[in-house]
């Protein structure tokens, strides 16, 4: 288990890293429904 | 053993990164025009409809953040409890995670406008947002930072989150759309 320091850096990279990764696949689905509608 | 505290010239490397996340976002948007045809959001009858309730969620988080972030700095005069903190990360989180949602819609779907004031601020102030937001997740990491930082980098992604969410779904719930 990290210790409390460990936790503190990695709490803020796993949270930009979750949000990259929600942009990505909403721009995937987005542009498949882009490209369904043409 | 104490940390040595941070030197202030750390932060160049977060600013960076930030500016440079701000700054592709909005260059992609301006070169991007969108259709509005995003993802579909089910129960809305169009795409500002579903962005104008979501901002409104992420309105609501926001407000969490900043009275959170008051009691936790003393500001408010009242008892800490113990889950103050955790209630500010995860509002936060929160906030974070639909607003980038928000982004995607907007950037993807719309594109960066500034045929007017109010979208020209809300693009800027979008882009801006993301930028600053990473900015203080990375400053966040660097333990014995000068005390200041922290309130001012929250500080910004509270202003610039609030003017996004004004010039957009603000203005929307007020006018009710375009006529």
């Amino acid at each position: 288990m990290p210790d409390n320091r460990e936790m503190k850096i990695a709490s803020p990279i796993v949270t930009l890293l979750v949000g990259l990764l929600i942009a990505v696949v909403v721009t995937l689905l987005s542009v498949r429904a882009h490209e369904a509608a043409l | 053993m104490s940390e040595a505290p941070t030197r202030t010239s750390w932060l160049v490397g977060p600013i960076l990164l930030g500016g440079l996340l701000s700054v592709a976002m909005g260059v992609y948007g301006v070169n991007h025009k969108g259709k509005s045809i995003v993802l579909g959001v089910s129960g809305f009858e169009n795409l500002a409809r579903a962005k104008a309730w979501m901002a409104a969620a992420v309105a609501v988080l926001v407000v969490v953040q900043l009275v959170t972030a008051l009691i936790i700095y003393g500001k408010i005069k009242m008892a800490a409890p113990a889950w103050i903190s955790p209630l500010h990360r995860w509002s936060g989180r929160l906030a974070f995670f639909t607003a980038v949602v928000i982004g995607v819609f907007c950037l993807y779907g719309v594109g960066f406008q500034y045929h007017n004031l109010r979208v020209a601020v809300h693009s800027t102030t979008g882009c801006l947002f993301f930028g600053v937001f990473v900015i203080k997740m990375l400053v966040l990491t660097k333990p014995g930072l000068k005390g200041w930082i922290l309130p001012l980098s929250g500080g910004a992604v509270f202003t610039l989150l609030a003017t996004a969410i004004a010039t957009s779904a603000g203005w929307y719930v007020v006018t009710g759309g375009p006529h």
